[in-house]
């Protein structure tokens, strides 16, 4: 009998396109680093995409995109990451969106939880100035799972929240503010 | 134009995230984490409350030798109890109310499914837990049996209305 496959909630890959010939455009990061990546993995962002699109409706030659917001580490890791998921069906990453319950595929999972939290929040930022929905989930939910388990005072700690929790002291004053 | 992903140091600054981001964080926590999280600031309190993410099956106080207060969520349960601790500037009493206040503020409730007042409930100030009772919904309201009457009476008598009056023995109906 064959095992049973546990893939409910697990996105799908979609189905693998023909292969066409891969399109490599220069991607500048704001520190003035040039990367190189594949124009699908780059569709991934939904903000690079309109600009490819500009580039393609008045058929001008894109040699160069220039993203001024990233800085070349962090670019780095977007591309990366775009790269791994350029096949992705994009439908994935939306009906995700509003889900409580991201699954993390185990790729992302490795890739994301060994960054640094300074990387992982410049990555976040990234791709939220980028609009990649399936980045944004996955880092979301990887910061969530980093919570997991901790008291106040470990995430007051954990997210660098400055000010402690100011105890009543004198009074029975309530917290709404 | 300025960069907008460039740490300068290797911390999550949680509040530097972009707003929709922030709460998509909140929104993935697990309730446990939610309420954990809710304790961090004014800001976090108010963030839960908003989002509606935290729900509640039943809020009981138990009000006997010690103040108890327990809360059923959907994965979790919590047990606060509250008792005479020298260790500590507040009353037990206070100690309760700020905990219900900031449960009932999350929870964007006023509602108490049960307050049990039982034995020895009167080493607490029962004025004061009359008071804050009064200006919050009971649905059930529990009277156990009781050493004194006028301890009853001034149940029966106090602010607090209760959708649902159950009790257990009337000791002026000998």
């Amino acid at each position: 009998m064959a095992p049973k496959k546990n893939s409910a909630k697990r996105p799908q890959p979609s189905t693998p396109k023909p292969s066409a010939p891969a399109r490599i455009v220069k991607v500048q990061s704001s520190d003035g680093h040039i990367l190189q990546a594949d124009v699908r993995a780059l569709l991934l962002s939904s903000t690079l995409a309109a600009t490819i699109k500009g580039y393609d409706d008045e058929n001008k030659p894109l040699e160069k995109l220039e993203v001024n917001n990233v800085v070349g580490f962090t670019l780095k890791l977007v591309l990366e990451w775009c790269e791994k998921h350029k096949e992705d069906d994009p439908a994935i990453a939306q009906a995700e969106k509003d889900k409580k319950n991201i699954f993390i595929p185990s790729w992302d999972r490795h890739f994301l939880t060994k960054l640094p939290m300074g990387n992982l929040f410049d990555l976040i930022t990234a791709a939220y100035h980028l609009d990649i929905t399936g980045l944004i989930n996955y880092g979301c939910k990887t910061v969530a799972n980093s919570a997991k388990g901790k008291s106040t005072e470990e995430m007051r700690e954990l997210f660098g929240i400055p000010e402690p929790w100011e105890q009543p002291s004198t009074s029975t004053a309530t917290w709404d503010d | 134009m300025v960069d907008v992903t460039q740490t300068k140091n290797g911390r999550f600054r949680f509040r530097c995230l972009p707003t929709k981001d922030q709460m998509e964080v909140i929104k993935l926590m697990e309730s446990k984490d939610q309420f954990a999280f809710s304790y961090c600031s004014k800001l976090c309190k108010k963030d839960i409350s908003n989002l509606k993410v935290v729900s509640m099956n039943s809020l009981k106080v138990n009000i006997e030798s010690s103040i108890s207060l327990e809360c059923a969520f959907n994965d979790h349960y919590i047990f606060l109890e509250f008792d005479f601790d020298a260790s500590k500037a507040e009353t037990p009493e206070k100690r309760l109310f700020y905990q219900l206040k900031h449960l009932l503020y999350i929870l964007n409730t006023s509602k108490i499914d049960i307050l049990r007042f039982s034995i020895s409930c009167n080493n607490f100030n029962l004025d004061l837990i009359f008071k804050f009772f009064g200006t919050n919904r009971v649905k059930t309201l529990i009277v156990k049996p009781l050493v004194e009457n006028q301890i009853y009476v001034s149940i029966l008598n106090s602010p607090i209305h209760s959708e649902r009056l159950m009790l257990e023995k009337n000791p002026l109906q000998r």
